[in-house]
């Protein structure tokens, strides 16, 4: 009995330690993704030009201080804001996708379950449509369509008196069905020429619009987000088991669902207010992070939001580079992520069991 | 009185399933829930663990009224052992028992050093301590209840609610279940109130029983004075009987 003890206390201590040292190593790969991201582009910016230009910017100028100024405004005041936006939206969409897993008890949940990027999509529509053409109108449009999703949804469990999953996940495809669409229709009455290529742009997807103005009134809703759902993740083991035992074990399981819903909604909103539609981050990374540390949600979410920072962080690198004009990020994720998915599902039987 | 049950009335919808059940559950003993198939077992036990608000009347847990507890304050008083629990996620077993600590963690913090250590020194006294690192759901049916009683324990309340947990087991893990519930309701002078199909198990296991059917409670007492021809008969129809093996042991019987 005393063996078998010290063999699990060993094998946990191990567990714990193996999460700390993928933390370290995503962390690192974090890291080496950033300075990729800051080499890779029309117009490359290397680790010794971004120290340079961090000594100019602090007094300690040295080497060519106009070539030095050149970079510098790229580094500033391009290369940074989108590296700063690509780990954000990767890893607050990746977060949500793993709550939204979590509180709907299933591994294919995704953040758009219950409406909020078509109520998202369907808001920056509107405004390209009906509102003065205004980036900032556009985004504040496109986050109150998207938060105004999650409060129809919640609106109408109360209506039904049901607050169950399943009514819950009906609702959402309800929304969804009539976001999307109002969105066909403001695109058939759309100019071909003019509003109906924009807004087919922002609907697939970009890290485009990653400007120090812009990046100002979304970062925050989406880090503070974020933050919260990676420090409040403990209480997610519970909310995905069953309501009778999560409410037997001492948690209010109505007033969590809400609360959790409501801060993922406000990051997914945010987050898709400025980038647009971006697919299937929030549903393969938390697998992948699964496959690393298993369920746990404590050990879990910082795990998926780093490798949801790097892995939007890594396409968008790719596709600014691949051709002139850009590719929209939800193709690339897709045709990335699509595959991937496959292959976890053929490779990890674990994984595939837990889907049935 | 572990738990104080007065005339309550209870269900779904418009459908009423519990109907003026008034019951009182004795403290540190195993109580049955013997019934048929949509007689209100279940009902009345989620009743009790707050689950469905009682359409009138009132329940007392260990003295306390819960319709005026928190969900918080309702988890340190009853633990539930559900039938059967399937995790979408592959949690592990040691994962599945810190979730019984969830009461006495504040809304941001997580299980603590000492609260992992309560959990391995409980998977250990209940005989699971070998399956702390493996997943919860591909556990057999004995092994996941034996871990789903673990995580009541380590809830640490005075009455703990089982419903069902032997239905879907084998004759051996029956036993063995229903054994450890026995020792914990001695040990840890625990109130257990389970619900049961089997009148044998129920008989053999159990120092009170209460009888359910129609959503009323047809008797309560002792098992010696519960289990007889008569209550029987009103219970299972002319279906059961009472009957004595050549070792002197009460048994229920078909009634051929």
């Amino acid at each position: 009995m005393i063996k078998d003890t010290v063999k699990e206390t060993i094998e946990d201590v191990k567990k714990e330690r193996s999460a700390g040292f993928l933390y370290i190593l995503f962390g690192v790969l974090l890291l080496a993704v950033i300075f990729l991201s800051l080499n890779v582009g029309r117009y490359p910016v290397t680790i010794i030009d971004a120290f340079n230009i961090m000594l100019n910017k602090f007094g300690f100028g040295v080497g060519n201080v106009e070539s030095s100024l050149e970079k510098g405004i790229v580094f500033w005041h391009i290369r940074i804001p989108r590296i700063v936006l690509g780990i954000c939206v990767g890893s607050a969409l990746s977060v949500s996708g793993a709550v939204m897993q979590a509180l709907f008890k299933n591994p294919l949940a995704s953040p758009d379950i219950i409406g909020v990027t078509q109520g998202a999509s369907f808001g920056a529509a509107f405004a390209f449509m009906c509102l003065p053409q205004v980036p900032i109108v556009i985004r504040i449009s496109s986050f109150l369509f998207g938060f105004l999703a999650i409060l129809l949804c919640f609106f109408l469990a109360e209506r039904v008196h049901d607050n169950s999953i399943t009514v819950l996940v009906l609702i959402g495809i309800i929304l969804s069905a009539l976001f999307q669409a109002g969105l066909s229709l403001i695109i058939y009455f759309s100019d071909p020429y003019d509003q109906m290529q924009k807004i087919t742009y922002w609907i697939m997807g970009s890290l485009q619009s990653a400007t120090w103005k812009n990046l100002i009134y979304s970062i925050p809703p989406i880090l503070v987000g974020v933050m919260i759902l990676v420090f409040l993740s403990w209480r997610l083991n519970i909310m995905s088991q069953s309501d009778e035992e999560a409410m037997s074990l001492g948690i209010n399981v109505l007033f969590w669902r809400y609360f959790y819903l409501a801060i993922s909604a406000i990051t997914i909103s945010a987050s898709a207010s400025i980038c647009g539609n971006i697919g299937w981050v929030g549903l393969i990374i938390p697998h992948i992070a699964r496959m690393l540390v298993g369920p746990e949600h404590k050990r879990l979410m910082p795990l998926t939001a780093l490798l949801g920072a790097s892995f939007l962080l890594l396409i968008d690198t790719v596709i600014r580079s691949l051709s002139t004009g850009e590719i929209p990020i939800s193709i690339a994720t897709s045709l990335v992520g699509a595959p991937f998915l496959g292959y976890l599902v053929m490779r990890s039987k674990k994984e595939a069991r837990e889907w049935r | 009185m572990a738990i104080e049950i007065s005339e309550l009335s209870a269900g779904y919808g418009n459908r009423t399933v519990i109907k003026n059940v008034s019951l009182k559950i004795k403290k540190g003993k195993i109580s049955s829930l013997l019934g048929r198939n949509g007689s209100g077992k279940t009902t009345l036990l989620r009743c009790i663990n707050g689950f469905i608000k009682p359409k009138l009347g009132r329940i007392k847990v260990e003295g306390e009224d819960i319709e005026h507890c928190r969900k918080q304050e309702l988890a340190k008083l009853i633990s539930l052992v559900p039938q059967k629990t399937h995790s979408a996620f592959s949690f592990s077993v040691l994962d599945m028992v810190l979730m019984g600590e969830a009461s006495r963690i504040s809304y941001w913090g997580s299980p603590k050093k000492d609260a992992y250590e309560k959990a391995e020194q409980l998977c250990n006294d209940m005989g699971i301590g070998h399956l702390v690192s493996r997943c919860f759901n591909d556990l057999s049916g004995g092994e996941q209840q034996l871990v789903l009683i673990t995580r009541a324990i380590m809830q640490n309340a005075p009455v703990m609610l089982l419903d069902e947990p032997i239905s879907h087991l084998d004759f051996c893990n029956q036993h063995k279940v229903m054994s450890m519930i026995k020792h914990i309701v001695k040990s840890r002078n625990v109130t257990a109130l389970v619900t049961l199909h089997d009148p044998n198990i129920a008989c053999y296991y159990s120092d009170d029983v209460v009888m359910i059917k129609d959503g009323g409670i047809l008797n309560y007492g002792d098992v010696k004075d519960t289990f007889v021809d008569a209550n029987l008969c009103e219970l299972y129809g002319e279906l059961a009987r009472m009957d004595c093996t050549t070792r002197g042991l009460k048994v229920v019987v078909p009634h051929t």
